[in-house]
């Protein structure tokens, strides 16, 4: 009978326990749904009030992860990345699992990925690469790897990052395809050094490259001519101040059109990423 | 037996009564929490405030003054406004509190701060030396803001009186901003100027920019000698090129010792405001930070 009574005196205390703080989440859980209408609404200042709000008030912790996670998320679509990591740091401090852990770690790399930290973004990808924990996520580590390298122009490590997930990958092959198209800045300079106009030949600015190749032939001649007639002075001189400047100007203007080649060939491959691409994005 | 069942039972009820009432009475409240009412919306505006996210801070301190009149909060706004650098909303702010508030004094100040702060320093200096809202409490704290306007742009006062406003533990340093300021240790570009027309190069080495200066000497005068050569060995031609070559070299060696002072003197500039601007603000620029205000 003792027994019988104590069991009833706790039920009672636990109903009376859970009624209280059950009740005192009613405020907050409406609080959440309000914050998330703002969420799913783009309305992000007003979502991060609200959802500071719900933070502010919710003494137990129990919305802790979920709210840092979507201030977080609001922060980035707001393009505000530096305050995005704050909050999912904030919410990887909070995770109640693995998962939550791993939710919040991928998403402070792609923040960094974003915000072109790249060298962040890989130390934190071989973090998470070396965690016991996320064995099973290579793949998405992989292919966030990918991604920095993609976003920091390293088309080649891009590709092999994605052909560890598979060598069929729709992103390998965007990424080796710009790496194939890209020009060779050494190339396209050491041949400008051999026969000047022909860097700009190689990225296809014709006119430019007989430009230069004109102005070497001409000034190489003045000066070889210069020497040859005994004009010492003569030579060095037009061979310095003239020959040596347009040689050098060469080469540089065929390292200037091999880089802007290269550029409008990543930007165009972003613009497809960005615009047509239908996986996931950082 | 009959006896213990029913002091047994005594105790539940009295156990459920109790329960009954208290809690729910908790309970009552917290189902009936309002995270919008005024009060709620001033701690959380207080947490946001801290948290140095003025914006937000302030859109809360607005709801909450719909219904009550709090100057600590009207200060908090305009204090929160001159942090975001919004000046001139702020010292609207201020103002709203200069007259039958206990916050008068550091609202004054603060208004007087946050004209600093917007770098108009004749209009700050002008509204100090009317002195519409200056009175003897405060007279002291912006006499060294207007000091330190002078010391910011190019109008030194007299050192004595100067140093006379700041208080011991601030002379030295402020002697020391003083000091640096009147002589910067600047470059004439009209010396440099002249030195390079004089010897090619030679205002660049007066400008720490001895490499330079070494090339620019190099180069003008074997041009120089080139042209000389080429006319008296009967090469006009090659003599007018070379002229032209040592001539174009030689306006810039002049003009890019000009530029290399002004470089110089531009350095000296930033060094110099950068730690005036650093002292400042460890100082927080002469008018501590009332205590209500998160630190």
């Amino acid at each position: 009978m003792q027994i019988i009574g104590r069991l009833i005196i706790s039920l009672i205390v636990c109903l009376v326990c859970c009624a209280h703080h059950l009740n005192a989440q009613d405020a907050l859980s409406r609080q959440l749904e309000h914050a998330n209408n703002m969420f799913e609404s783009e309305l992000y200042f007003d979502a991060i009030t609200e959802f500071k709000r719900l933070l502010f008030f919710d003494k137990f912790d129990v919305y802790e992860y979920d709210v840092n996670y979507k201030i977080a998320l609001s922060y980035k679509y707001g393009g505000k990345f530096d305050q995005s990591i704050v909050y999912f740091k904030k919410a990887e401090q909070s995770s109640r699992s693995d998962d939550e852990v791993y939710n919040a770690k991928v998403q402070i790399i792609r923040a960094n990925i974003l915000r072109r930290t790249t060298d962040n973004a890989l130390q934190l990808l071989e973090d998470v690469n070396n965690d016991s924990r996320f064995f099973n996520k290579r793949d998405e580590i992989n292919y966030w790897r990918g991604w920095a390298y993609m976003l920091s122009d390293n088309w080649e490590e891009a590709a092999n990052s994605f052909s560890l997930i598979s060598y069929d990958h729709p992103l390998r092959a965007l990424a080796v395809k710009v790496d194939d198209d890209k020009y060779s800045v050494t190339f396209a300079k050491v041949i400008s050094y051999i026969l000047p106009g022909f860097g700009q030949f190689y990225t296809g600015h014709y006119l430019s490259g007989l430009m230069s190749l004109g102005w070497n032939a001409m000034l190489g001649y003045f000066t070889i001519n210069a020497f040859v007639e005994d004009r010492v002075f003569d030579g060095i001189f037009i061979g310095n101040l003239l020959w040596l400047r347009f040689y050098r100007g060469n080469v540089q203007n065929a390292e200037k059109f091999a880089e802007q080649e290269n550029v409008r060939i990543a930007n165009q491959a972003l613009r497809y990423l960005k615009n047509n691409y239908v996986g996931d994005r950082p | 037996m009959l006896n213990r069942y029913s002091s047994l039972l005594q105790f539940i009820k009295l156990v459920i009564i109790l329960f009954s009432f208290s809690p729910l009475r908790i309970l009552a409240q917290e189902n009936d929490i309002d995270l919008f009412s005024p009060e709620n919306r001033l701690n959380f505006g207080n947490h946001l405030f801290c948290e140095k996210d003025y914006l937000r801070a302030i859109s809360e301190y607005r709801n909450y003054l719909q219904n009550s009149n709090n100057d600590t909060i009207r200060f908090k706004i305009a204090f929160a406004l001159m942090e975001m650098g919004r000046y001139d909303e702020s010292m609207d702010n201020f103002k709203s509190l200069f007259f039958s508030s206990e916050l008068e004094i550091p609202a004054k100040l603060s208004f007087y701060k946050s004209q600093f702060l917007k770098n108009d320093f004749n209009r700050f200096r002008l509204k100090v030396n009317q002195q519409p809202y200056v009175n003897d409490r405060i007279l002291a704290t912006l006499g060294k803001l207007t000091q330190v306007s002078y010391l910011i742009e190019n109008t030194l006062p007299d050192s004595t009186s100067f140093i006379n406003n700041f208080q011991a533990d601030e002379r030295d340093k402020m002697l020391q901003f003083y000091l640096e300021k009147k002589y910067p240790g600047y470059k004439s570009e009209s010396t440099a100027t002249i030195l390079s027309a004089i010897l090619p190069g030679l205002g660049k080495i007066y400008a720490d920019e001895i490499g330079d200066g070494l090339t620019s000497f190099l180069l003008t005068g074997v041009l120089g000698f080139l042209a000389y050569n080429n006319f008296k060995n009967d090469h006009p031609t090659r003599g007018w090129i070379f002229s032209g070559l040592a001539s174009y070299f030689y306006a810039g060696n002049i003009y890019g010792s000009a530029a290399a002072v002004q470089n110089y003197n531009a350095g000296i500039k930033f060094n110099f405001d950068s730690k005036l601007n650093f002292y400042l603000q460890s100082r927080e620029y002469f008018i501590p930070k009332p205590d209500f205000l998160c630190r």
